[in-house]
């Protein structure tokens, strides 16, 4: 086929994936999908295999593809023109509970020749806690709503039994109108798709699609054989399963390279927990992406040719694949873990790729009734949770990105609309000085965060991981760790309480101090090498301490007076 | 009487000029090489070349001009090369970083890439000073500004030599006192270094977005006033006594100087901002008041957006990952240009851009050393520019260069002829640039299909077509002046004062009687302001501009109406305005749901001169003959032909060719494939029109269609 044409077609795709993404970007309610931007969206073939995506947050991005299949299987011999379909559960292709898919065939000339997919992470889903982050889940029931392969258009109309059933389930409205807007996110790529097939017909379309996966499975090859062949393995922690704080269970990995394929095989990892510590599946696909996309250090198509090169053996039972009816409200989470796992796997082989550890992800979801506006909210503190990347090869760590399943795409709330939406007055919230690991390349800093809770009654679902030395975000090569995650209560009357990694709190009063430390990345290399001018200048602009950089650096600075360096020697 | 009226666009590479002489209606073009180290000497190098051209001292010109409007990148370059003012940053005490934060975000281009550094801020962090002050999300000060706190840091300033001092506080868009405060106690202390506060630039919501506007604000100050000052004393030297200058906005209007250095923020993007205002003017004068505005350079490539004959304005913008909450034309760049260079990626896809040969190495066929092909290397080998004619035959080029860059770069490797590669980088360059107008329109609910097209830039017209086909746009419009589009801009635009205001109410509890009370003070600055540039009461335009958006929604929606409708308090017109609004940019609308409104913004507009384009001769009788005729490969036949090449710099108005053909200027050249067919209008803008639908009713390609028609 000519070549020209299909990257004519490639870049048609890529702008079709664009658009759908502006308009949930924009006409969203829930401050997840705008401000967070936590959902992702696909064009993909009849059958279900992923042709092209953009991912406003990677996780959400290959954690689709399962589920559309099953989706598509389900319902196979009873698809029109028209039709809208809604998924989520976890066994059934879901990644997680909150994250629900909007699926829209698209027909051409009375066929169905393509699918357009929105996932988004819904700001409530049922189940026993608002927000719907529930650490004392056993299981899927107690988490939300189950939503197996369900109609919810049918030729353009609406099922309002189905629609009403579904909703009647959820605590706040927003969601129904987040729906509506992802379902808006798919007719604009419908219509779209429609438009090019008209100017091409479905077999040009088909075989451009072939051609493009060709392209994108020669690209991978080219990565993988730039890896050295070989076995390379590593063994990780999860800590908390939600019932023993000190709870530690492993993720085995072995990753086996082999000219032009990968295999990662998960096989010894810790059985499946009692709680919401589990991961499905597509959690675990997303996640080796996320690594591998991260390794490649180049732009390579995101479309389903890529796994043709790679293999993911998780064994069923585990706590990366369990069985039915587990809990798995916290799966997305361990994408950190996962992808720690991968780079500390190929650390040897690609010591130039790695990145040191990044901050595992703690971070609280707030509920509760705001007197000022007398209207609930609910809220993820994602400003103070998000902690610093793990510094690499020939660059420092990202500063306050946040977990590593969203590439630095999740954005902090501003300052004034934090105050302004949720009843909290915010005191600090600024780098943490000496959060960073040290490295010739340092972590990238986290952040300090704390505020006092302005109306009584709040409830905090703290989840997440790396509030102990051991447990932060490690160094490698002669880096050192990023320091730990906390999270505190100071209450009015005096008492506090440290939270653990997962976490119920109920019933705070107006009043209560919430302190958060969101750690900084790990750094990497020997900090001894790192350019004394460069430490001086962060001793000066504070942050790092002078006593950071004689302990870790080696770098004496005599005199340090409101930031100004005086006298410096290594 | 003075006569003239000039524009002037001071770019990167060129400066460019229109000099309108207001006795004999005559008009002048000029383009000269930038002076980027003082470019006030390239402004009056050009000036003193065109006094030439008149056969008059540069001291007369002047001494004739009664205005001057300039455009300038003074403020674009300084933040793109980090050479602004050294800057401080006084802020409430435990938000030391927002600035730097820039809310967590690596951006969605770098969501994979571990080895991607941000660029630094304005700012750095030991001249972020937190202070002890803090105002409420009401207003209520609950904590004062302490002189003592205020003077240690000045001090520390001092000692750093800082030049430039930004001052933005937690809530002051509710309540500005401690700002203000702050701002005297600076001035006080440190009387020679320029203090802007954030709610003298953007009294908005929203820290960041504040923050980072009055560091902007403050890091180019100094540098504008500086080159403000010495371009007034140099136009002074050389005659220019008691003409008017005025500046050019990103907002796409013009100011006086003085307004200007208040909100130095606002000229970021002073020269890219005429581009749309000009090409409406060219828009408007052959009928149409709508159209999509691109500008093809060397190395990029922008779009913009006129409806109902304004340049569509967005509310704020980015320039190297600075945030500014200030108006600014809504204008998308890409790097796509004539240097631009074709390459093969490691699957095997044949690739356009980003990367730019730029002016030096350049295109392979410029001899300069580039060695890889830039889309003016394909354009070449293609037959669209001719080597005896590149820039009126100014200056040589080699083909047989571009032949063997593509070769070995791109045809070889993909295993075709020399020929089919150049197709394919020209049809890949023009897939990028149709994605660019996509930006603006689709992006924005915008359909192409319902535009004309506006190409301005040397490279422009080459590719024009079939970037319009590609999006289904019918028509294109190729001005006379389109390669000085921004300088024609300056003297096309409007007197324009924006303000905004903060105000956060339910629509339920929004009463217009606020809404005017809010935007008194702004609206007496904006009338004297225009009072003062000309423009007399009667004359000004008012415009009320209210953030809205369904409660619970993040985004709002900029309704505009005239203030009357404010004043009349037409709540009703207003709503029914924000639902179909929303209609049109989402597919859909809430009606029922909680409105609620955020900022109200006023706009105070005036006109002050009117350029038109200028009538060309009506062909006669004579019959139109090509100058001659050259191999091109027709871009929608997909084959090479021969085809008929004609003088466009001496053509007549009512001049149609159907093609294939080319239109050849000095300037630029115009590429008319098979199924196209040009017009020259009385403007002296050439109309383009896709005929596909006649072609598809049945039309067969035969010789009659491919031949030279006339009127």
């Amino acid at each position: 086929m000519d070549p020209i044409l299909v990257s004519v077609i490639s870049n048609r795709l890529r702008s079709i994936g664009r658009q759908m993404g502006a308009v949930i970007e924009r006409s969203a309610h829930s401050p997840l999908l705008v401000e967070g931007r936590d959902f992702s969206l696909g064009i993909y073939t009849k059958d279900g295999q992923l042709i092209e995506q953009t991912e406003y947050i990677p996780i959400l991005g290959y954690a689709a593809v399962p589920g559309v299949k099953a989706v598509i299987n389900y319902f196979k011999g009873d698809i029109h023109e028209g039709d809208v379909f809604l998924h989520n559960d976890t066994f059934s292709g879901g990644n997680q509970n909150s994250d629900w898919k909007v699926l829209r065939p698209v027909f051409f000339e009375g066929e169905c020749v393509a699918w357009t997919v929105v996932t988004g992470h819904q700001a409530d889903v049922g189940g026993a806690v608002p927000g719907s982050y529930n650490p004392h889940a056993t299981d899927l029931w107690q988490e939300g709503l189950r939503i197996t392969p369900i109609k919810v258009y049918e030729k353009g109309q609406k099922r309002r039994d189905v629609w009403d059933l579904i909703f009647g389930n959820i605590r706040l409205p927003i969601v129904a109108d987040d729906i509506q807007a992802m379902i808006g996110g798919c007719v604009v790529g419908e219509r779209e798709l429609v438009n090019l097939l008209k100017q091409y017909d479905v077999n040009t379309l088909n075989q451009a699609v072939n051609e493009i996966f060709d392209s994108t499975e020669k690209m991978a090859h080219e990565i993988i054989e730039r890896i050295p062949n070989g076995v390379y393995s590593s063994r990780w922690w999860v800590n908390d399963d939600g019932f023993n704080p000190d709870a530690k269970m492993n993720i085995d990995l072995k990753i086996k390279v082999e000219d032009q394929h990968l295999t990662f095989d998960f096989t010894g990892t810790h059985p499946q927990t009692k709680g919401y510590v589990n991961a499905p599946f597509p959690v675990t696909l997303s996640s080796v992406m996320i690594a591998f996309f991260m390794l490649s250090e180049q732009e390579i198509a995101r479309n389903e040719a890529i796994q043709r090169c790679i293999t993911i053996n998780v064994p069923e039972g585990s706590m990366l694949n369990p069985r039915f009816p587990a809990a798995s409200g916290f799966g997305n989470h361990l994408s950190d873990q996962i992808c720690s796992a991968v780079f500390l796997a190929l650390s040897e082989a690609l010591p130039e790729r790695i990145t040191a550890g990044w901050n595992p992800l703690l971070s609280t979801i707030m509920n509760g009734f705001d007197e000022r506006r007398n209207a609930p909210y609910v809220d993820i503190l994602l400003n103070a949770s998000k902690g610093g990347s793990g510094g690499t090869y020939g660059a420092d760590g990202y500063d306050h990105i946040g977990l590593i399943a969203s590439g630095g795409a999740l954005a902090a709330q501003d300052p004034e609309m934090f105050e302004i939406t949720n009843p909290f007055f915010l005191h600090k919230y600024e780098y943490a000085m000496d959060s960073a690991g040290s490295g010739q390349w340092r972590g990238g800093l986290g952040v300090e965060t704390e505020l006092t809770i302005l109306s009584d009654g709040a409830q905090a679902s703290v989840f997440g991981d790396g509030d102990k030395d051991e447990t932060a975000a490690p160094g490698i090569l002669g880096g050192s760790s990023g320091v730990a995650n906390y999270v505190k209560f100071e209450y009015p009357n005096g008492e506090t309480y440290q939270t653990k990694t997962k976490d119920l709190i109920s019933n705070i009063p107006a009043g209560t101090i919430y302190k958060q430390l969101a750690g900084g990345g790990g750094g990497y290399g020997d900090p001894k090498k790192r350019p004394v001018e460069l430490v001086a200048k962060e001793v000066k602009y504070g942050y790092i301490s002078k006593e950071t950089a004689e302990k870790q650096y080696g770098v004496k600075i005599k005199d340090v007076k409101r930031g100004s360096v005086a006298e410096v020697v290594r | 009487m003075k006569s003239y009226t000039i524009g002037i666009d001071v770019g990167g590479t060129f400066t460019d000029f229109l000099v309108l002489n207001s006795e004999d209606q005559t008009q002048m073009i000029e383009k000269i090489s930038s002076t980027p180290a003082d470019p006030s000497i390239g402004v009056l190098n050009g000036l003193s070349l065109i006094a030439k051209k008149l056969e008059m001292e540069t001291k007369e010109l002047l001494e004739n001009t009664k205005l001057i409007v300039h455009g300038t990148t003074v403020s674009t370059n300084a933040v793109l090369t980090s050479t602004g003012a050294k800057t401080a940053l006084l802020t409430t005490k435990g938000f030391r970083d927002i600035l730097q934060m820039r809310r967590g975000v690596r951006s969605k281009e770098h969501l994979y890439n571990n080895k991607y550094v941000a660029p630094p801020p304005l700012v750095t962090r030991d001249l972020v000073i937190g202070i002890d002050e803090r105002t409420d999300l009401n207003g209520e000060i609950m904590k004062e500004v302490r002189e003592e706190e205020i003077l240690e840091a000045v001090e520390w300033f001092k000692e750093e030599e800082v030049q430039s001092v930004s001052i933005c506080f937690m809530h002051s868009y509710a309540n500005p006192e401690n700002e203000q405060k702050a701002k005297e106690l600076v001035q006080k202390h440190m009387p020679e270094a320029y203090v802007t506060i954030s709610t003298d630039a953007a009294p908005v919501v929203r820290l960041y977005n504040r923050v980072s506007t009055v560091a902007m604000n403050a890091y180019v100050g100094p540098i504008l006033k500086k080159y403000m000052d010495r371009l007034i004393e140099k136009l002074k030297q050389n005659g220019f006594i008691n003409g008017e200058l005025l500046i050019m906005q990103s907002n796409g209007g013009v100011t006086n100087p003085l307004t200007v250095s208040r909100i130095p923020a606002s000229t970021v993007l002073s020269g890219p901002a005429a581009g749309p205002v000009s090409g409406s003017a060219f828009a408007q004068a052959s009928g149409y008041d709508k159209a999509i505005v691109v500008d093809m350079g060397g190395t990029s490539f922008e779009a913009s957006i006129i409806e109902d004959g304004q340049v569509a304005i967005k509310k704020e913008g980015e320039i190297n990952r600075n945030l500014i909450s200030l108006p600014m034309a809504s204008i998308h760049t890409i790097g796509s240009g004539g240097g631009s260079i074709a390459w093969i990626d490691s699957g095997g896809l044949l690739r356009v851009g980003p990367q730019s040969a730029g002016a030096s190495p350049g295109p392979a066929c410029y001899g300069r050393g580039g060695v890889e092909p830039a889309c003016t290397d394909a354009n070449l080998v293609l037959g669209y520019l001719s080597p005896d004619f590149f820039l009126g035959g100014t200056m040589e080029i080699d083909i047989n260069l571009s032949n063997q860059a593509i070769e070995k770069y791109i045809a070889q490797p993909l295993k075709m002829s020399v020929e089919e590669a150049a197709y394919g980088i020209y049809q890949i360059s023009n897939l990028n640039m149709a994605n660019g107008v996509k930006e603006v329109t689709i992006q924005n609910g915008y359909d192409p299909r319902d535009f004309p097209l506006v190409v301005a830039g040397g490279a422009g017209p080459i590719h024009a077509a079939m970037i319009a086909r590609e999006l289904g746009m019918k028509e294109i419009i190729i001005p006379t002046f389109s390669s000085v589009l921004c300088a024609v801009g300056m003297l096309a635009s409007q007197l324009r004062h924006d303000y905004v205001k903060s105000f956060q109410k339910t629509w339920e509890n929004t009463v217009f009687s606020d809404v005017i009370k809010v935007l008194e003070n702004d609206r007496k600055n904006g009338t004297e302001a225009l009072l003062s540039e000309g423009v007399i009461m009667e004359d000004q335009i008012i415009m009320v501009g209210l953030d809205m958006r369904y409660s619970g929604q993040h985004y709002e929606v900029t309704i505009e109406v005239p203030e009357n409708e404010i004043l009349a308090g037409n709540k009703v017109f207003v709503e029914e305005k924000f639902h179909e609004e929303n209609e049109r940019l989402y597919g859909f609308n809430l009606k029922g749901h909680n409105i609620e409104v955020v900022n109200v913004r006023l706009s105070c507009l005036g006109n002050y001169t009117q350029f038109s384009p200028q009538q060309i001769d009506l062909l006669g009788d004579e019959r139109l003959v090509p100058k001659t005729e050259r191999q091109i490969f027709d871009p929608v036949l997909r084959k090479e032909i021969n085809s008929p090449v004609f003088d466009g710099d001496n053509m007549k108005a009512g001049a149609k060719i159907s093609g294939p053909a080319i239109v050849e200027m000095t300037t630029t050249t115009i590429v008319v494939p098979y199924q196209f067919e040009i017009f020259l209008d009385q403007n002296g803008t050439f109309i383009m029109k896709d005929k596909i639908a006649e072609f598809e009713k049945g039309e067969e390609l035969n010789g009659s269609n491919i031949s030279v028609s006339h009127l």
